[in-house]
């Protein structure tokens, strides 16, 4: 949790904590590049891919399962980089549908067919040719969600304006700017496969970014309502006080990520790890981030008093 | 409210739990007919439309055809009968997410959502996968002369118990026109048994003995060992009717839509969801014990409600971005009553008595509680103005729970915790407060 000495000013803060603010830059400012170059590693939903049937005369789930697993071999000695085989009946047969993360050169896709006809003994009708299917994201996906994300910082920023004051409004902002590229480097700097459910993780950080930050900003108001402290202990007695609530909220999200991890199948293993960073990048936001730019803006306005928090008193 | 009146209540309430609970999670036959109907409940969980991303669907395509007897003038319409025939068909044995459409001039494309197991295809795949060319015959080998009626016949197909004297036996009747009475009775009197065969297949392989009048009042009553229960009977009905559509469907293509997260996607996150809602239960019951208990009776009730209403709201796909937003509320939901709890650790620490800390912690964390949920509940409402699918799964759900944790934090938990104190007013330890403790 962050410990802000309020005697010292903004300047003085921040020649105390020079190395940790210069990493913090570095770090954003490579995985904007990283972002920028390299861009994002996006699965067969953003990316499209290759995809064929096998047809196997059986239905016998041992047997179907021995297939499987030998498509699987193949494809990964022949270089094709394998998503997911789903396994399906149809009348008697099986139909196995081999999906590839990406697209595939036609040399590679004959290289597979051929390998598979051979090893497991079927004929040139039961494979059937690779289709390219297209990316099931949109242009338009990219703009609800930054418009979504937008809609979201800007009416809670208005009200924690009205409510609260404008330290609060600006802390939100710039905090909800901090979350977003810490998330979207981390999957950067590590190259994590990202599918169409990243666009909601996104909305969904942001959702709870700002109600956390209302629990927050209610924390130091009723501190500084009951206790009549002022609003520099407020803020460190809000942090102490929402650690209850904060914790149970990491650790909800940290679960969730590990049961998706355990359970998901394993096209959708990437999600678990976006949970568990949401977890990460909310707690580093709501712990220090977010309460270095209320202190920072609250330190350097002349009006510090927080709305309606001396009404009990009076 | 005396200690009687609110174990009352406790009891009360939990009986409409359990309810709520069987409703939710429990599919069931009625034990009572209506008009010789059995009906089935389906749960509000299969009842949850979900998305093309975390279930498989069923498509169909078929070329729709006017029968060779029919003029082409009204086909739009007769297309038309025929889609709502076929919805209300497939709809009949269970599927709720059914779409039908008309594809280029003379093509129908009928799409199944939510196929959840292999049982579920072989369903649908017998039951449209060809549109039943129902016969009856007089000879098993069908000669020349012995065809009684065909699909096209057909006017209704009921599925009816009857007492034949021993026991209650499932059968389906099927009602001829009106001008085939004579025709029908004249080919079955002196025949010995009825043939039944959809299309080349024959479906009574024994046939069905007929008295020695034959039938007179142009109604077969099919009766078969097959009909175990009333759902076979019901399956088989409905294979009649797709035959009694008025234009002819082939079936040109079928194919399964996978789920882009493959098989089985919604059964895993379920069981995800359901072990993350054990994990705060036990959270709750761990950090405030029997307040925790409360909190889970709670938060089932959130559960149960919330899920009624999801399924209820026609436009409410749940899609995998739905289920995130799931977890977002429930984890909303959690820290809500953590919200009312802490406030009243607090106070109960500062040596205020039980019931005043409760009291006192729950008017004060009223409006934050409210705003906290209305925030994001009008931040679902704003997704869904967003036409992309997964944001508007988020939406509606952020828009929806919210509005039930309101009810259930604010309305259900404040009588809760009233029955509760008529219980327990003093002894906070019961709740692991204690006086005098590290956040006093």
């Amino acid at each position: 949790m962050l410990k802000r000495d309020f005697t010292k000013s903004n300047k003085e803060y921040f020649k105390q904590n020079k190395i940790p603010l210069i990493v913090l830059a570095v770090v954003f400012v490579v995985a904007i590049i990283i972002m920028a170059v390299f861009g994002f590693n996006g699965n067969f939903e953003m990316a499209g891919c290759t995809e064929f049937n096998v047809a196997i005369h059986t239905e016998d789930s041992a047997t179907v399962s021995k297939y499987s697993k030998e498509i699987e071999k193949i494809v990964n000695e022949c270089g094709g980089n394998l998503d997911t085989i789903s396994i399906f009946d149809k009348g008697g047969n099986t139909k196995l549908v081999v999906r590839y993360t990406k697209e595939l050169s036609t040399d590679k896709q004959t290289e597979i067919t051929k390998a598979i006809i051979t090893n497991l003994n079927l004929t040139e009708l039961d494979v059937s040719e690779h289709v390219a299917v297209s990316p099931v994201v949109r242009p338009a996906d990219y703009i609800y969600t930054v418009v979504a994300v937008l809609l979201l910082t800007t009416i809670a920023s208005l009200f924690a304006y009205f409510r609260y004051n404008g330290a609060s409004a600006v802390a939100i902002i710039l905090s909800t700017i901090f979350a977003n590229f810490a998330f979207l480097s981390i999957s950067a700097i590590l190259r994590l496969t990202i599918g169409l459910s990243y666009f909601a993780m996104i909305v969904a950080l942001n959702v709870l970014l700002v109600y956390c930050a209302f629990m927050l900003f209610g924390h130091i108001r009723s501190s500084n309502w009951l206790a009549n402290k002022e609003y520099s202990n407020a803020l460190s007695d809000a942090l102490k006080n929402s650690k209850t609530r904060m914790i149970f909220v990491t650790i909800a999200l940290l679960v969730v990520g590990l049961l998706f991890a355990i359970i998901a199948p394993s096209n959708i293993k990437y999600v678990s790890l976006n949970i568990m960073f949401i977890a990460v990048v909310l707690l580093a936001t709501i712990w220090y981030a977010l309460p270095f730019v209320w202190s920072v803006f609250i330190t350097s306005t002349k009006n510090k008093s927080i709305k309606n928090s001396k009404v009990k008193e009076q | 409210m005396t200690k009687k009146r609110s174990k009352c209540l406790f009891v009360l309430f939990s009986i409409i739990l359990v309810v709520l609970l069987i409703a939710s999670f429990v599919n069931f036959t009625y034990p009572f007919s209506v008009n010789g109907n059995y009906y089935s409940y389906s749960n509000f969980v299969s009842n949850l439309k979900l998305g093309e991303d975390i279930s498989s669907s069923y498509r169909f395509i078929y070329r729709a055809d006017l029968p060779d007897h029919v003029s082409g003038s009204n086909y739009g319409e007769l297309k038309m009968v025929t889609m709502e025939g076929l919805k209300s068909i497939v709809q009949s044995e269970g599927y709720k997410d059914v779409s039908v459409a008309g594809y280029a001039e003379d093509y129908i494309v009928l799409q199944v959502g939510n196929i959840l197991t292999k049982q579920d295809e072989t369903d649908i795949n017998y039951l449209v996968g060809a549109p039943a060319a129902i016969s009856f015959w007089t000879t098993s080998t069908r000669d020349e002369g012995s065809l009684i009626a065909s699909a096209q016949d057909v006017v209704s197909v009921e599925e009816l118990d009857v007492f034949n004297g021993t026991e209650n036996v499932h059968i389906v009747e099927v009602k001829f026109k009106d001008e085939l009475k004579d025709s029908i009775a004249s080919k079955t009197k002196g025949a010995s048994a009825i043939f039944i065969f959809f299309g080349d297949e024959i479906f009574t392989p024994d046939g069905m003995p007929l008295g020695s009048d034959g039938i007179t009042d142009g109604i077969i009553p099919i009766q078969s060992s097959a009909f175990v229960d009333k759902t076979t009977a019901n399956s088989y009905a409905n294979k009649i009717r797709t035959g009694m559509l008025p234009l002819n469907l082939t079936a040109v293509d079928h194919a399964i839509i996978t789920a882009s997260y493959g098989n089985g996607a919604n059964i895993l996150l379920y069981i995800a969801m359901i072990l993350l809602i054990l994990i705060g239960f036990v959270y709750l019951i761990v950090k405030y014990k029997q307040l925790g208990w409360l909190a889970c009776f709670n938060l089932l009730f959130f559960i149960t409600i919330g899920l009624f209403l999801l399924q209820s709201i026609p436009l409410v796909h749940i899609n995998f971005s739905g289920i995130i937003a799931m977890v977002i509320c429930l984890i909303i939901a959690v820290d809500s009553l953590i919200t009312i709890f802490e406030r009243a650790k607090k106070y109960y620490n500062n040596e205020a008595k039980l019931y005043v800390s409760m009291k006192t912690a729950q008017k004060d964390s009223l409006f934050k509680v409210l705003i906290n949920n209305l925030l994001v509940s009008i931040v679902g409402l704003f997704c869904l103005l967003m036409p992309s699918m997964g944001i508007q799964s988020l939406g509606w759900v952020m828009f929806v729970l919210p509005i039930v944790n309101l009810f259930t934090s604010l309305v259900l938990m404040r009588l809760f915790i009233k029955m509760y104190l008529a219980l327990n007013a003093f002894d906070g330890k019961k709740c692991n407060f204690h006086k005098g403790g590290k956040d006093a």
